[in-house]
């Protein structure tokens, strides 16, 4: 099996005394779709930034694309993940949006024709184009952070890394989202979300990792969000379909339906085959 | 950045087109001129024409002059302080008046930020840099820039949170209370925006950043209205210069 990041008994500890990872093993399929859960405060922001070098493990070892993480590593690192901070404003910085797409390419060293080349088609992917010359600070949250998204697809990362995109929100850049995700997935990255959003989890991710006070609580497919202790005991709460699937009484299905959708067609199938019956 | 510099405004006045290199350097030249004059008048009269030229080509000036106010206090303050000192001085004749050390602050101050107010951030980067300003020191200085816009933009955060919730300001410096909130508010202001620093610094590094900036900034050519800019910039302080030392006196005889 080839996989994009290989986590092998990370710990970290912050300056200040706070244990932010215990003993994190995990390994991360190449090309899969994997949402990282946990409540506020579990570390999934602290992993994260030990995916490209900008923490170094204390202790065990992190590989990435097969390459090991430490300082001499960085700069491959930083080209292959690219990560996108969970808040905008940390991660947007200059004076206009075309600008700040551009940071990344540049640092890149790449050819200015190049550069204007992967601008111009990260802003078409987040629908942003028409914002090119406007400063990010007079955008609305949702628009910035899809300039942060654009910043980081024009450096063309193997592994697409984002922080809680879904914060703030709104319904229809969150199906944008969605789309860029699926997109870059089919294209062959490795996506790797870190979200608190069990729904979204469980719909668009295809592995499952779920973190507890600096520990991986269970790894797996999305079956692990129907299981009741875990979703205890990581604070979290089941997904919606699951709830539904969960009260009606007496069913028993062999696949829990991801989607609304999907549950929908459930229903009706098994209304269907009801009505046959009689 | 945009309570720096001016990108807002549209580029339709003169001044705003000006190169900014040559706004830089004139600039810098006329303060090093006016540093060596020490008649009041002349100092004043540079003064004049330089804020005159900003009229005419279209500068904000009243604008300029609020956001400056602070530093031009300070340096009044200060000048007060030497008049009062030359006074008492028993050296009568001391080499420069408080007023002539107020004008010349107040003209570095108003040539400097006006032509930094008039710039992008990305022209005033590339400007350092095309005068052969050090990398580290160009660094340095737009980080400077970035983080007081971190701090500015804390504050706010902060300032909108407490009013959220109640907190209506301070009655007068002696209202215990209020200058209490302040004082935490200060002290919180500055270990959120150290935090936030170094989210920002993570940020750029997470997008490939080692330690310099490439500048995509390809800058007009100069143009006729640059240089006649710059000669008018240094050319009047130099005319007074030369006038207080005297040389013209032939003339006038
Ligand atoms: N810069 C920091 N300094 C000290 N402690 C931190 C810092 N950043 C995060 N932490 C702590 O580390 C733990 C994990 O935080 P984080 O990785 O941000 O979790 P999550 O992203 O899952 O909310 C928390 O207890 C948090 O308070
Ligand atoms: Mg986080």
């Amino acid at each position: 099996m080839d996989y994009a990041v290989e986590i092998d008994d990370l710990a970290f500890r912050y300056k200040d005394g706070t244990v932010a990872l215990k003993n994190i093993t995990i390994n991360i399929k190449k090309g899969s779709k994997t949402a990282i859960l946990g409540h506020n405060g579990a570390g999934k922001s602290t992993l994260l930034l030990h995916l490209n070098g900008i923490y170094l493990p204390q202790r065990g070892s992190v590989k990435v694309l097969g390459v090991e993480a430490n300082k001499e590593n960085e700069k491959f690192l930083r080209k292959m993940v690219g990560l996108v901070f969970q808040d905008p404003d940390d991660q947007v910085f200059s004076p206009t949006v075309w600008d700040d797409v551009a940071f990344g390419p540049a640092n890149l060293g790449l050819a200015k024709e190049e550069i204007e080349l992967r601008v111009e088609e990260a802003l078409k992917a987040v629908e942003i184009e028409e914002y090119a010359d406007k400063m990010p600070f007079h955008l609305s949250y949702g628009q910035r952070k899809r300039v942060a998204i654009a910043g980081v697809l024009a450096m063309k990362p193997e592994i697409l890394v984002l922080d809680e995109p879904h914060a703030f929100l709104d319904p229809k850049s969150k199906e944008n989202l969605y789309n860029i995700l699926e997109k870059e997935n089919k294209e062959g990255k490795t996506v790797i979300v870190a979200t608190h959003d069990v729904d979204f989890a469980h719909e668009w991710a295809d592995e499952i990792i779920v973190m507890r006070e600096g520990e991986v609580l269970s790894q797996g497919g999305t079956e692990v969000l129907c299981r009741e202790e875990i979703i205890k005991e990581a604070g979290l709460e089941f997904p919606k379909v699951v709830r539904l699937i969960r009260k009606i009484r007496g069913l028993k299905v062999e696949k829990i339906p991801k989607t609304i959708e999907e549950a929908g067609e459930l229903f009706n199938s098994l209304i269907n085959n009801g009505c046959h019956r009689d | 950045m945009n309570a720096i510099f001016g990108q807002e405004i549209k580029k339709q006045n003169i001044f705003f087109k000006i190169d900014g290199r040559i706004k830089l350097i004139s600039a810098i030249m006329s303060i090093a001129i006016l540093t060596t004059i020490s008649k009041e008048e002349y100092l004043a009269a540079c003064l004049a024409f330089y804020i005159l030229l900003l009229c005419l080509t279209g500068f904000p000036v009243l604008n300029t002059m609020r956001r400056i106010l602070l530093p031009v206090l300070f340096v009044g303050f200060m000048s007060a302080a030497v008049t009062f000192a030359n006074f008492f001085s028993v050296q009568q004749n001391s080499s420069v008046s408080g007023a002539a050390l107020f004008l010349r602050a107040f003209y570095a101050i108003l040539a400097l930020s006006s032509a930094i107010y008039s710039m992008t951030f990305r022209e005033f980067v590339y400007s350092l840099w095309a005068l052969h300003v050090p990398d580290t020191l160009v660094n340095l200085i737009s980080f400077t820039i970035r983080y007081a816009n971190i701090l500015n933009d804390e504050l706010w955060r902060m300032v909108v949170a407490r009013k959220a919730r109640g907190y209506s300001g301070g009655r007068n410096f002696w209202h215990t209370t209020s200058m209490r909130v302040i004082g935490r508010l200060v002290a919180v202001l500055f270990l959120r925006a150290a935090e936030r620093s170094q989210r920002v610094y993570h940020a750029m590094l997470s997008r490939g950043y080692s330690g310099d900036m490439r500048l995509l900034y390809t800058p007009e050519k100069l143009g006729i209205r640059d240089f006649a800019y710059g000669a008018l910039m240094t050319m009047v302080p130099l005319f007074f210069k030369v006038a207080e030392m005297g040389e013209f006196s032939w003339i006038m005889r």
